[in-house]
């Protein structure tokens, strides 16, 4: 199977002032499979936001190279951000709706119906007219992830989406967000700093180095579907991949 | 508690006893002036088209000063652009208006077009500079979630950097027309032209009382248009773009 994205020598030198280098990334190699739930884990400034930027192309300046399968267009991306970046002058609707006003082939009843669908998915049809001050965290966030996945999107980011919500709230949103990727089948690339998080719904998990980050290595996630992260299996990987973590 | 201040703000501007101190504001600075000629033997008309005239002035020179501020701000606030544009803006900013008077009435004349002229100066930077640092300290993921989203062109503008810029254009309208008042007065006076309050000041100089009461009914104004315009804009501006 040919990979989705393939990064290569991806290397990230951060110049604030001249003669002040920061390198926050050190030739990168990885691919990433179509349909796959892969995760990037490391402690605090291991670059996996950079990163992941750099995949969705929100970081333009980058050494090395990032290809994508043929046919993949930066209209097939979705990102969700960690503090869910909605734009407070727009309603609920509005905000899961920003990703489907430029497209020329929706009218404006088709783009109603996407969103009401995805909105309703969410358990958000209630608060489509509420401004998102008027919602806690966690509603926020699903409101962050219904706006990207309306574009139906082959690939979708996520930059450690759930840090900024309660831990029962987390736990709600990671159940959606599995069912929304076991339903609709596509790629999901997130970055996270919890291993517990990262064993329960990846396939595979790249652990990085800290600064500059690096891929300690690839570890694939053979836990069966639906996980018990309470299990000894569960329990034996997160051991294996806290060795690996270096704070 | 400042969700529970905003929801009262709301509440207040639907009340009656609301409505019924805005129809005083609206009200106050016609009776004081209506009042004052009385007091003062002049023709209300005479009060009433000095006054209008003078609005008319700095209304043109506002709608010029916001058109053209908000435009430079949205060209200029960030980028290459703005690294050459903004040390260059922050001089002419800095540039003491007054000094290019006599040059402009030696090219426009005792006319509106030279008081608008002078006024369009004195409003503009405050404009700019809001609008430039409201769209500076714009959150870096909205903009990244607007990049996502494919937003371009005209709908970029207007659905994103539109909203962003209404904050700034409040404040900067409310420091401009605080300085465009100030500067119409003393524009009028020394161009000299001909009605507007510049000319009503100077024709009753020698009277204290007169000038005196032409001030404070002029502060009514001011007051009336700041409680009736300008604060509830500039609640609702912070309310938008609240998170």
């Amino acid at each position: 199977m040919q990979p989705l994205v393939a990064l290569q020598h991806v290397s990230k030198i951060f110049t604030d002032k001249p003669g002040e280098d920061l390198s926050v990334l050190e030739r990168i190699n990885l691919e990433i499979m179509p349909g796959e739930f892969f995760i990037l884990l490391g402690p605090s400034g291991s670059g996996k936001s950079t990163l992941l930027r750099i995949m969705s192309g929100l970081e333009k300046s980058y050494q090395g190279a990032v290809r994508w399968e043929t046919g993949v267009s930066h209209a097939d991306m979705s990102f969700v951000f960690q503090q869910f970046a909605l734009l407070p002058w727009l309603t609920v609707f509005e905000n899961a709706e920003m990703g489907l006003v430029m497209r020329k082939d929706l009218t404006v009843e088709q783009r109603k119906i996407i969103v009401a669908k995805e909105l309703r998915e969410l358990g958000l049809e209630r608060f489509a007219r509420s401004y998102p001050h008027e919602l806690s965290g966690g509603m926020r966030q699903r409101v962050g992830i219904a706006r990207a996945i309306a574009t139906n999107p082959k690939v979708i980011f996520l930059d450690e989406p759930f840090s900024e919500v309660d831990s029962f709230t987390a736990k709600e949103l990671r159940k959606n967000l599995l069912v929304i990727w076991q339903d609709r089948k596509m790629t999901v690339v997130m970055v996270t700093h919890l291993i517990e998080e990262a064993i329960e719904l990846a396939d595979r998990i790249a652990i990085l180095t800290p600064r500059p980050g690096k891929i300690e290595k690839i570890i694939a996630n053979p836990l069966p579907r639906p996980r018990n992260i309470r299990s000894q299996e569960a329990y034996r990987l997160e051991d294996e991949i806290y060795a690996l973590v270096k704070p | 508690m400042r969700h529970m201040i905003a929801r009262k703000r709301v509440v207040i501007y639907q009340s009656r006893r609301h409505l019924l101190a805005v129809v005083l504001f609206l009200l106050a600075p016609f009776l004081f002036l209506t009042f004052f000629s009385q007091i003062a033997h002049i023709a209300v008309s005479r009060l009433y088209s000095d006054l209008g005239i003078s609005m008319f002035r700095l209304i043109g020179a506002y709608v010029i000063a916001l058109i053209l501020g908000w435009t430079l701000a949205i060209g200029f606030y960030k980028g290459k652009r703005s690294m050459v544009a903004l040390p260059v803006f922050d001089v002419l900013q800095s540039f003491p208006t007054f000094a290019i008077l006599p040059l402009a009435s030696a090219a426009f004349g005792a006319t509106n077009t030279n008081v608008i002229f002078f006024l369009v100066l004195t409003i503009l930077w405050p404009v700019f500079f809001s609008i430039l640092s409201s769209l500076k300290l714009m959150r870096h993921d909205w903009e990244e979630a607007v990049e996502m989203a494919g937003w371009r062109g005209f709908e970029y503008v207007k659905r994103f950097l539109w909203p962003i810029s209404v904050p700034g254009l409040i404040t900067g309208s409310i420091i401009g027309l605080g300085e465009g008042w100030g500067a119409l007065v003393a524009t009028e006076i020394i161009v000299g032209v001909r009605m507007g309050l510049g000319d009503f000041f100077s024709s009753y100089s020698h009277n204290a009382s007169i000038t005196f009461f032409g001030i404070l009914g002029l502060l009514t104004l001011i007051f009336s248009i700041n409680k009736l315009v300008w604060t509830p804009l500039l609640d609702w501006s912070h309310r938008i773009t609240e998170e």
